[in-house]
């Protein structure tokens, strides 16, 4: 038996949006830590790890570990019958072959119940390491998605080096080349608009703004943006989701010296 | 005489265990002395009482297990855990000598490694001469597909058989299984004194000498049995054995046996050589013959059993008191064979069926090349396009290019398929991208049915076109889903492990 009660539903509803153009159908976990999903794009290029902790939910009843794979497009549509102040509560039973999403009006005048089909989905769980990031910059949301859409209207892979000057965002196309540094700047009326840049090496890597800009889906869920890179790994992109857990982008940088990728 | 060259084999085993270090077991043994299985063993058996203390001995040990939903377990073991294992057996188990070797080897393998060696090396032999392997005499499993070349000896032998096992009063059983040894023993000897590996070419002549004995043992049991009553099964089983009955009269029993054997061109040639042999392998059969007189006192009810395994070693094994060895090795073995049974045919049966229709299709494409105008071929080509099922089936314009490849795959089981395939010698590996990234270029089917053809028939003739072009959608969708774009992208698969 598991029943989530979520006050705040239209944080599903964002968490949906910015994950369901990445990913088609994915298994939802649900365990008494918590709700969290993590799943790859279909060419395994990124790879987006969704956790929702249980303590914040007003209710959270998860008798025994559960992964419920939906498709997200059709859990999208549903949640989108869902009104912004909604409260949501997701209820799905141990053996059961469907998830029941109820949507309850503030007021209580209204209570819809939503059921949808589950489906059977491999999928390959991914073991992520804790690394030390070489460098890790902290910034507006908004700002990184302005980022993010204006250099893809020019080229469509952005190379992010972090030095101690600052960031900077840079690509290159066939109009022309384009450059967008950042300063780190820690003296604004609001922590939102802060830009901070922890470097203790500088870095230089490359990615596709394709993913970028739907990573940039999850901006409503939050103020601000991190960004982790490191020259090993692959780029971390970090929306912290209302207190109450996180969404993160895993990103494959593209192989600057060698011509071919890894396998 | 039969003490002594039993002394000499164990003699023989005690210099190949304490001086060369060798694994000695029991199938080695059978197959280097050519004697059965059995017999092995319980010369083992005798060598370890004799010579034990300083010996390790690995036994087998079988039997069902405790456990409840009960199992049938065969273990190899050393001496020292043998009370320890013998416990976790339900009731009684069997207990055999495996081998013996002067100490435990740390690598298990070489405790089969000298068989194993020694079996390569017999199924190397020259495939007209004939050792005990590809007799498949020694063994206690049968192989209905292992047959052995006899004359019509074995009536002969039969009859000559109960009249000497009237005659001969019976000993007692312990000198009765070793009498065959010591001829053996004896011709064996002079070879095993050389290296183990050596013996194998030399042993090639002796066997043929040594077979006789065996085969007389085999023929001795089926025959009595035939007496029993059971020759029907029996005939099938050796086609040309004629069906004797005991009327005829000793002396010329053994007449005509000499003869047989003499008429025996396979296996038995060398015998003839010399009189000394005849007369030898008459005093062998003779020997043998008390012995499978004892078999054939021991059971009765055994004859079935024997029957059914259809090989030439088994009535003696199963007239033994201990059946061990067909227990242990009986469940396995059986089943191995089994599997390549059905296995073989089934490979055969998917080439055949990918053959005919790579054939047939190829067959059809021809004909209808020769007879289709261009107008028939874009008809067919518009047809491809809307019913994907038959875009195999219509003609190419570039049909002359193709040719017929044999394709040798490993399929999703394991097994080796190969299959008669039509490649198209010019490559289209820009004209597939196309096919997939449209399908609405209906009126040009002159272009694209060629290549959906040939892509199908790239992949196997036989599985369906939907499968085979399902492949390289696939292929084609996730290429422009990222990579395709960027040979440089990097995956996510290749910083992080699967958990």
């Amino acid at each position: 038996m598991l029943e989530l009660r979520l006050v705040q539903g239209s944080l599903l509803k964002k968490v949906l949006e910015s994950i369901k153009d990445l990913v088609n159908d994915a298994n939802f976990d649900c365990s008494s830590t918590g709700f969290s999903l993590q799943a790859m794009d279909s060419s395994h290029v990124a790879l987006v790890s969704l956790l929702l902790r249980s303590e914040g939910f007003e209710h959270y009843r998860c008798d025994r570990n559960l992964s419920m794979g939906m498709n997200l497009g059709n859990m999208s549509k549903m949640l989108k019958c869902a009104g912004n102040d909604d409260i949501i509560t997701i209820k799905a039973d141990d053996g059961g072959d469907t998830v029941t999403f109820m949507f309850e009006s503030p007021t209580q005048d209204k209570i819809a119940d939503f059921e949808m089909k589950l489906m059977d989905i491999d999928s390959e769980h991914l073991g992520i390491p804790d690394a030390e990031y070489h460098s890790i910059v902290r910034m507006p949301s908004s700002e990184f998605q302005r980022i993010c859409k204006d250099l893809s209207t020019i080229g469509d892979t952005v190379v992010i080096s972090v030095t101690k000057e600052g960031v900077k965002f840079s690509t290159a196309g066939d109009i022309g080349t384009a450059n967008i540094v950042l300063r780190q700047n820690t003296t604004v009326d609001k922590p939102e608009d802060a830009i901070v840049i922890e470097m203790n090496e500088p870095v230089s890597l490359s990615f596709a703004l394709r993913y970028m800009n739907s990573f940039t889906k999850a901006t409503p869920l939050s103020d601000t943006v991190t960004i982790s890179l490191s020259s090993e790994l692959p780029v971390v992109v970090e929306y912290k989701v209302a207190e109450m857990g996180y969404i993160r982008y895993y990103l494959a940088p593209k192989i600057e010296e060698e011509e071919d990728a890894k396998p | 005489m039969t003490h002594t060259e039993t002394l000499n084999l164990l003699d023989e085993i005690e210099s190949l265990v304490s001086d060369q270090l060798q694994v000695v077991s029991y199938k080695w043994l059978s197959r280097n002395f050519s004697i059965s299985s059995e017999t092995a063993k319980r010369l083992l058996k005798d060598f370890v009482e004799k010579h034990g203390k300083d010996l390790e001995v690995v036994y087998t040990v079988s039997g069902w297990l405790k456990n409840s939903p009960s199992n049938y377990l065969t273990r190899l073991i050393s001496s020292s855990e043998l009370p320890e294992v013998e416990k976790e057996f339900d009731g009684t188990c069997s207990v055999h000598i495996y081998s013996v070797q002067s100490s435990i080897p740390k690598d298990p393998v070489a405790i089969w490694n000298y068989e194993f060696v020694q079996a390569e090396e017999l199924f190397k032999q020259p495939s007209d001469t004939d050792n005990c392997l590809r007799a498949n005499r020694f063994c206690g499993i049968s192989n209905s597909f292992v047959k052995r070349n006899i004359e019509g000896a074995t009536a002969n032998v039969t009859s000559l058989q109960t009249e000497s096992a009237k005659t001969t009063v019976p000993s007692n059983q312990g000198k009765q299984f070793q009498q065959p040894i010591p001829k053996f023993g004896h011709q064996a000897k002079s070879e095993t004194n050389t290296a183990p590996a050596q013996n194998q070419p030399v042993k090639s002549s002796s066997d043929k000498e040594k077979s006789l004995p065996v085969p007389a043992n085999k023929k001795n049991g089926q025959g009595e049995k035939s007496v029993t009553g059971t020759g029907g099964s029996l005939k099938n089983m050796w086609g040309r054995v004629p069906v004797k009955t005991e009327d005829h009269s000793a002396p010329i029993e053994i007449k005509s046996h000499d003869n047989s054997d003499a008429q025996k061109p396979s296996h038995e040639a060398d015998n003839k050589g010399g009189s000394d042999d005849e007369t030898r392998d008459v005093n062998i059969r003779r020997a043998s013959n008390r012995k499978r007189k004892v078999v054939f006192d021991f059971s009765d009810e055994e004859c079935e059993d024997v029957i059914s395994l259809a090989s030439p070693e088994s009535p003696k094994i199963t007239s033994l008191p201990d059946t061990e060895q067909t227990k242990d090795s009986g469940p396995k073995k059986p089943d191995a064979s089994r599997e390549i049974k059905t296995e073989k045919p089934e490979v055969s049966k998917e080439d055949k069926q990918q053959i005919a229709s790579a054939d047939t299709s190829g067959v059809r494409k021809d004909e209808k090349f020769m007879a289709s105008s261009m107008e028939k071929i874009q008809d067919n080509g518009s047809k491809a396009e809307v019913n994907p099922s038959e875009a195999r089936i219509p003609e190419a314009p570039s049909s002359p290019k193709r040719k017929k490849v044999l394709k040798s795959r490993i399929d999703e089981r394991g097994r080796e398929v190969t299959e008669v395939v039509w490649e198209e010698t010019e490559t289209n590996a820009k004209k597939k991208e196309e096919k997939t990234d449209t399908s609405t270029n209906l009126n040009d089917g002159k272009s694209s049915n060629p290549i959906n053809r040939a892509f199908a028939q790239k992949k196997s003739p036989a599985i369906g076109n939907a499968a085979a072009s399902k492949p390289a959608v696939g292929k084609a969708g996730s290429k422009k889903g990222g990579n395709v774009k960027d040979p440089k992208q990097g995956n996510i698969m290749s910083f992080f492990k699967k958990a």
